[in-house]
């Protein structure tokens, strides 16, 4: 072995300690620690939406599971609106009914929702959030959490 | 004559300087997608992601200018140069990753928008699939629709002179899910220029 390869874990080690290996989106959403998601309530209302993700695209996209950076993101965008409260339902193309079409706009400083309420190719409430960017899920569950507001009535009281 | 030349710099060193364009993809609400403390040599992507399609928007830069000059003077002679007789048209690298059956696209139906001159459609495009199978490109009828079976690299042309003069917006266009469209937001291509220099030895 050369001196170069065995260096290399070290350096590796080095710069992933470092922030110098950056991941993706999706994968900077994810939690630190995993934990046991609310239980949502028999009335929850149901939130019906669609993803678009833009981000950089400044490193290859990871192989591994066949999905989407979309596909990945909803799986946690999932678990913080039931954390709201809400029940979240992914609308399929070609289907009647209204949903939220959500574009979640990733950069460097700040993190922007867009959320615009179609049903069919008809578009009617638009509103736009942002905020930091980091941290990602925190700074993401805010964004949520107003846009819920503004797109969720709020359950009947019991 | 030329490899007299070159033969002779190299011998008795020479500076070299080049010019290179680059468009900067900008996010849809304008922002850089990345943060750098220096201009970096390539550009910036960006990528537009849906539930099953991975769509990445990029170029790759083009070299404009070239400039020598004998060890240790600065680069000031120049170097002819294909792009100084032949004026370039926009050209904007796309590639799809779909993760799914069922998807298509209308090459001709995504647009260009320079400025405050309205949309220019798709003029060209050709490009290929990764696992190595050429498409039959370029084509040029508007209403053209692919599957999009696997990865693949389309390279699109808009009739507008390149280098750009100021940020374009570019609208994609013509993807369909099973039969349904998918809309996109616009995104920003910024021109800019980055000089390089170098010597031999």
């Amino acid at each position: 072995m050369t001196p170069f390869r065995e260096g290399l874990p070290l350096l590796a080690c080095l710069a992933a300690s470092s922030g110098c290996v950056r991941t993706y989106f999706d994968a900077d959403l994810r939690p630190q620690r995993i934990a046991q998601p609310a239980a949502l309530r028999e009335n929850a209302p149901a939130f019906e939406y669609e993803l678009l993700v833009a981000t950089a695209a400044d490193r290859p996209l990871p192989h591994e599971d066949g999905s989407s950076l979309a596909d990945r993101a909803q799986i946690e965008l999932d678990d913080l609106l039931k954390a709201h409260g809400v029940r979240p339902i992914r609308h399929e193309p070609g289907t009647s009914g209204p949903y939220v079409h959500l574009t979640l706009i990733r950069g460097p400083r700040r993190t922007m929702l867009w959320a615009e309420r179609r049903t069919g190719d008809a578009s009617s409430a638009r509103r736009s959030y942002d905020g930091p960017s980091d941290p990602v899920r925190p700074e993401l569950d805010a964004l949520l959490g107003k846009m819920l507001i503004d797109f969720v009535p709020p359950a009947p009281a019991r | 004559m030329r490899t007299m030349l070159a033969i002779t710099l190299v011998a008795g060193g020479c500076t070299i300087g080049w010019k290179e364009y680059v468009t900067d993809g900008l996010l849809p609400n304008g922002d850089e997608p990345v943060t750098v403390f220096s201009e970096p040599a390539h550009a910036h992507g960006v990528l537009l992601s849906v539930s099953g399609l991975d769509v990445t928007v990029w170029d790759g830069g083009e070299k404009i200018a070239d400039w020598f000059s004998l060890y240790p003077l600065p680069p000031f002679i120049p170097l002819p140069n294909h792009s100084w007789d032949e004026p370039g048209q926009v050209h904007v690298w796309l590639t799809f990753r779909p993760h799914r059956g069922g998807w298509s696209l209308s090459p001709g139906r995504s647009s260009l928008r320079v400025g405050r001159a309205p949309e220019m459609p798709a003029s060209i495009w050709r490009g290929r699939y990764r696992e190595g199978a050429r498409l039959e490109f370029p084509k040029q009828s508007a209403e053209e629709t692919m599957a999009l079976d696997g990865p693949t690299d389309i390279v699109m042309e808009f009739a507008a002179s390149s280098p750009l003069m100021e940020t374009a917006e570019l609208q994609l266009d013509g993807v369909v899910l099973e039969g349904h469209a998918v809309r996109f937001p616009a995104i920003g291509l910024r021109p800019r220029y980055r000089m390089s220099y170098d010597s031999i030895p």
